[in-house]
């Protein structure tokens, strides 16, 4: 479980913006970051890495704690198993391919073997050239290799595509999800693109104003909007999801499915199978399945 | 013609520039990196001599220095050691002299760099030292060399400093600049010229070395993407 709750203010005088970011996020999964400009989902990923010290709260993962203000542990970037893939490319313009990734294996244990990640990313055969000779998907493919030379438990990538044009975005894509098949990775993915997040994400949190506002499946925060029509007889609740502060329920009734996010306090015993019927302001229980 | 001070004015600058270069860049790094309040305060030291005149420097170090104040006295008396009329007090005083000239070219280049590249690095796990080391410093080879031809060109020239640490002593604190001075006060202009187109030379030479290196070396690192 990746579980955090921190809080930092970021400027000064007019210019303070304040992150505060409470999540728990399953292991393993790809997990998408989408919001506004300005709204947090970078600082996010700098309060993760330990490019940013949090001015309160915690971070775990797996049980392992990586800061948490109460205790005084704060760890560096460098002794936090973290990978990070900027947007802008980051390779070390003085190193080839293969010393970039070698530099990042030194001295380091559970290394996968470099011609192994240079075979996945298909860049063999410029492994002796420099970044500045690569195009730039070729390079973000060479720092997202780079970025998992040292299997990294929590893998953040900022916005790696948005530089990229169309036809590049979905290699990249391709390899993204192909790596981290093979590695399994926590990782953070920053996008704009709603597309990109549900090709590629199991989970997406929403940020706004520093804040998380939702979380769910790419399918229930992007899903199509319809007419519905409220004055069907019930809606049968069909799946129950928490998303923040919020549940968000899933409805049916005949051909209509609906997704509505309610307090944690309405209706507190709402579960799968109730049946409720909706009016334009609020949803009277009709009946309630019995747990027997 | 005794060449006694031109060597002295070289030894003088390759022993300062090497020392600059142990401080500099460290500093430099540090002055690029901090957030630290302090940070105007220590940029503010470090340019100082660029508007001071150097017999300021050269007063106030000679002040420091002197056994009748208690750093100096400390220095001959506790450790034995003089700075005053020495060869070691003009590499001191052509430290604080130069350092600007060392300290800025490194500190501009390293801002001029993608500031994830040091980031990235930390990330992989490197510590502040080896990313110096293998990323930035590799990546503002221009700056560098600036760095260390300004500096050490700078201390060839010195005057105004060394004539208040040094004073006059042949062999041992009159540099070419100093040599110089002398013949003309001497009204001896034929040597004075002698002194001051090895200077005019050695200088010209210098600073041509540094645009003609640093033509080619932006060139190469434009194609390297820096």
């Amino acid at each position: 479980m990746l579980e955090f709750d921190l809080n930092k203010r970021f400027g000064k005088g007019d210019s303070v913006f304040s992150l505060e970011v409470k999540a728990q996020l399953p292991t393993g999964k790809i997990i998408g970051v989408f919001g506004p400009s300005g709204a947090g989902k970078s600082s996010l990923l700098r309060l993760l890495s330990g490019l940013e010290k949090p001015d309160r709260g915690y971070l775990k993962i797996n049980d392992s704690v990586w800061s948490d203000t109460t205790q005084r542990i704060f760890l560096s970037p460098q002794k936090r198993s973290a990978g990070y893939l900027f947007q802008t490319y980051s390779l070390f313009p003085n190193m080839t391919v293969f010393q970039n990734l070698a530099f990042a294996s030194e001295k380091k244990t559970a290394v996968p073997p470099l011609e192994e990640l240079l075979t996945a990313i298909q860049m063999n055969d410029k492994k002796n050239q420099y970044p500045a000779s690569l195009s730039g998907g070729e390079q973000q493919r060479v720092a997202l290799a780079r970025a998992l030379v040292q299997r990294p438990t929590l893998l953040l990538l900022d916005e790696p595509l948005a530089a990229l044009d169309e036809t590049i975005r979905h290699s990249l894509q391709q390899y993204i999800l192909a790596l981290h098949q093979r590695f399994q990775p926590t990782t953070l993915l920053v996008s704009h693109d709603r597309q990109e997040l549900a090709k590629l994400c199991d989970l997406v949190i929403e940020i706004k104003d520093g804040k998380i506002t939702n979380t769910g499946t790419p399918d229930l925060l992007f899903g199509d909007t319809e007419t519905i029509d409220l004055t069907a007889d019930s809606f049968r609740v069909l799946t129950l999801t928490h998303s923040n502060e919020k549940r968000i329920v899933e409805l049916v009734a005949g051909q209509q499915k609906i997704k509505i996010a309610l307090d944690s306090s309405s209706w507190p015993n709402l579960k799968s199978g109730d049946h409720i019927k909706l009016t334009d302001t609020a949803f009277t229980l009709l009946n309630t399945k019995n747990n027997s | 013609m005794n060449y006694a001070p031109i060597f002295l004015s070289f030894q003088l600058a390759f022993v300062t520039t090497f020392c600059l270069l142990i401080i500099g860049v460290p500093l430099a790094y540090w002055l690029s990196e901090s957030r630290s309040p302090l940070k105007p305060v220590l940029e503010t030291i470090v340019s100082l001599p660029l508007v001071l005149p150097p017999t300021v420097i050269g007063f106030y170090l000679l002040l420091a220095f002197s056994p009748n104040n208690s750093i100096g006295y400390f220095l001959k008396n506790t450790l034995g050691i003089d700075f005053i009329f020495s060869f070691t007090g003009l590499v001191i005083g052509s430290i604080i002299y130069s350092l600007p000239f060392m300290v800025h070219p490194i500190q501009a280049g390293l801002r001029n760099l993608p500031g994830n590249l040091s980031e990235a690095a930390y990330v992989l796990g490197k510590s502040r030292w080896t990313t110096l080391k293998s990323v930035l410093l590799p990546n503002i080879k221009p700056a560098l060399f600036t760095g260390i031809v300004l500096s050490f060109a700078h201390t060839v020239g010195e005057f105004g400093v060394v004539l208040m640490i040094g004073g006059n002593i042949p062999g041992q604190t009159r540099v070419a600049s100093i040599a110089i001075y002398d013949q003309v006060e001497a009204l001896n202009y034929e040597a004075a010229h002698q002194y001051a187109l090895i200077l005019l030379t050695i200088s010209f030479v210098i600073l041509l070395l540094v645009y003609v290196v640093n033509g080619h070396q932006s060139k190469k690192m434009g194609r390297a993407g820096i």
